[in-house]
């Protein structure tokens, strides 16, 4: 009798070892991806159906610059998202399939792990969710979305590493999730800028530490809306742009009349790389953009009490753009990891 | 011997038990829900051209709207019958009729309510966590991808800006309904002393909800089809809350 318990729990431990020896592919062929954070940047909220992945975010690399995404297979995101620019374009509105023209300007893609809300009008709410709207949008990919992942899943590689990655077969989960997780690993915080801001005093130029002086002060308000460590409060407002504006903004999302012709604060953190500027890219370069906060911008109702004529002398804007030239953040423009 | 009997004991035991448990179909009442677009006293196909109330041609190519919450109301409490489904047209031109079958508590029932739209946790899924048999995942071609949330109702087609009974549509105009948000989730409540039925055990009961896109357009809110033809609710939203109002006062309730 003795025996067979003997027995019975010899077993009993193989079939447990067994298991628990089972292969787990994506325990096993994928690991965390460890985010380094610049100095002086707050933690990244990440959300926890996609925990960033070595693999995850090689999938969504891949995908990010995969033009059969598209209908036409003609153009994928890094069509109109360029790295040596920041992710941005060097056009005022980019041309989607069969060239075809929305109406607003790419916008640069870096720290977006920070961002409450996306696009110039904040109608969306996430990073996996902002992967749907150039897709679908007539204007730019033009591909209904389970026709896109229809097409991408017959790719045996994605549906490989969508199985390590999340343990499924390649849906419209995996081509949202993957993507958000590449876009969240673009961080950009090693500036000049930066280095002065992380103690090194030397690194920035008298011009431009009093163009950051000038960009601070009470009498320009710069860092009223263009605050903080990513340089947005991510608020909506009016900056004088137009008397009347085509596009109606977050009044879009809300349908307020009080949101009529604001957008979302951008980041000014490469700004020197993003021109064309405006949510329209409708000013060409960054002195005209200094030029046009100087003036005061047009008489919209719902321009901000913050633009107004500020009457720079030629110095104050040559030490102002100085210090916007200091925002550029070269490794990141060149970092291998986030090309394709 | 002893094992024996212990055995026949127990045999004869669980007999008694299972002929004692009540058979499941015994007394179960079925309840259906027809739902039938139609113009007028046409039903509607799509693509097809129809002659509205005041003599516009009208062809209809997309119709789909969500229902939600749906309850058979009765004088000792509601019952749930239906949580949600997408209503599609174009299912039903596939062969699938827009017809859904519960079964419900034997019982005097009044009515019927339901909400057109979904309620703002089912409105803020995110769409690709569903696979594509779900009414709420991307298949359905109803999420906003600009805008968090879901379309409602989508009703597009063409209709003539003249009165024309001869037909076709001679001079169209694209017209392209899109309602959603929150704001506008609307309830629709149909029940009178006609329609109340009693439901008896194993009952068969079914209801016809029809659809009326007249009185969609010709409904108590005012739609000036020559002037409000589009609608993606934010870009004109005070059109949206005029159909959706039009809408949910479109359907009546009928016996077959």
């Amino acid at each position: 009798m003795l025996n067979g318990k003997l027995l019975f729990c010899v077993g009993l431990f193989l079939v447990l070892l067994a298991s628990s020896c089972k292969p787990d592919d994506s325990e096993q062929l994928d690991s965390p991806y460890n985010l380094v954070l610049p100095a002086g940047f707050p933690p990244m909220s990440i959300p926890a159906d996609n925990q960033l992945t070595e693999v995850r975010i090689e999938l969504g690399k891949m995908l990010f610059f995969d033009k059969a995404l598209s209908r036409d297979s003609s153009v994928s995101c890094g069509s109109c998202h360029l790295q040596s620019h920041a992710f941005s374009d060097v056009v005022n509105i980019s041309s989607g399939i069969e060239g075809r023209k929305g109406m607003r300007n790419s916008p640069p893609l870096f720290n977006l792990g920070y961002h409450p809300y996306f696009f110039f009008d904040g109608g969306v709410p996430t990073l996996e969710l902002q992967v749907l709207a150039p897709v679908q949008d007539v204007n730019e990919m033009d591909h209904e979305f389970p026709f896109a992942v229809q097409r991408l899943a017959q790719n045996p590689v994605y549906q490989k590493m969508a199985q390590i990655a999340y343990n499924r077969d390649f849906d419209a989960f995996v081509l949202t999730r993957a993507i958000g997780a590449y876009e969240r690993i673009l961080v950009s915080g090693n500036s000049t800028y930066d280095k002065y801001n992380n103690g090194n005093s030397s690194a920035l130029n008298e011009s431009a530490k009093r163009g950051l002086a000038l960009f601070n002060s009470e009498r320009l308000s710069c860092s009223g809306c263009h605050s903080g460590f990513n340089f947005t409060d991510y608020s909506f407002r009016n900056n004088g742009l137009y008397v009347q504006y085509p596009d109606s903004g977050r009044m879009r999302v809300t349908t307020l009349p009080e949101d009529r012709d604001k957008f979302k604060v951008p980041s000014l953190r490469n700004i020197a790389l993003t021109a064309p500027y405006m949510h329209d890219g409708s000013i060409a370069t960054l002195p005209e953009v200094v030029e046009h906060y100087n003036n005061g911008g047009a008489a919209n109702l719902n321009k901000d009490p913050r633009i107004k004529p500020l009457m720079l002398t030629s110095q104050e804007k040559s030490d102002l753009l100085e210090f916007l030239y200091s925002l550029t953040d070269n490794d990141f423009i060149t970092n291998p990891d986030y090309a394709p | 011997m002893k094992n024996v009997w212990l055995m026949v004991s127990a045999f004869v035991l669980v007999a008694i038990m299972s002929s004692c448990e009540k058979d499941p179909n015994l007394g179960a009442s079925t309840f259906t829900l027809a739902v039938h677009p139609v113009i007028g006293d046409e039903a509607l196909v799509l693509n097809q051209e129809y002659l509205d109330q005041e003599n516009y041609r009208i062809k209809p190519v997309t119709l789909k709207f969500y229902v939600s919450n749906v309850v058979l109301t009765s004088a000792s409490g509601d019952i749930k019958i239906l949580d949600l489904d997408l209503l599609d047209m174009e299912r039903v031109a596939a062969g699938e009729p827009m017809t859904f079958q519960v079964e419900v508590p034997a019982g005097n029932y009044t009515g019927i309510s339901f909400w057109v739209g979904l309620d703002s946790t089912q409105n803020a899924n995110d769409p690709a966590q569903f696979d594509n048999s779900n009414p709420l995942s991307l298949s359905a071609g109803t999420f906003w991808t600009w805008n968090t949330g879901y379309r409602f109702v989508m009703l597009e087609g063409y209709y003539d800006t003249i009165q024309n009974t001869a037909g076709p549509v001679s001079s169209s105009r694209f017209f392209n309904y899109h309602t959603g948000t929150n704001l506008l989730y609307a309830k629709a409540e149909l029940g009178n002393a006609s329609t109340a039925f009693t439901v008896a055990e194993g009952d068969n009961y079914t209801y016809n909800l029809d659809l009326d896109l007249n009185k969609v357009f010709y409904g108590p809110e005012d739609i000036n089809r020559l002037q409000d033809a589009t609608t993606h609710t934010t870009g004109n939203f005070p059109l949206a809350d005029k159909f959706t109002q039009n809408f949910v006062k479109a359907f009546t309730l009928s016996t077959p």
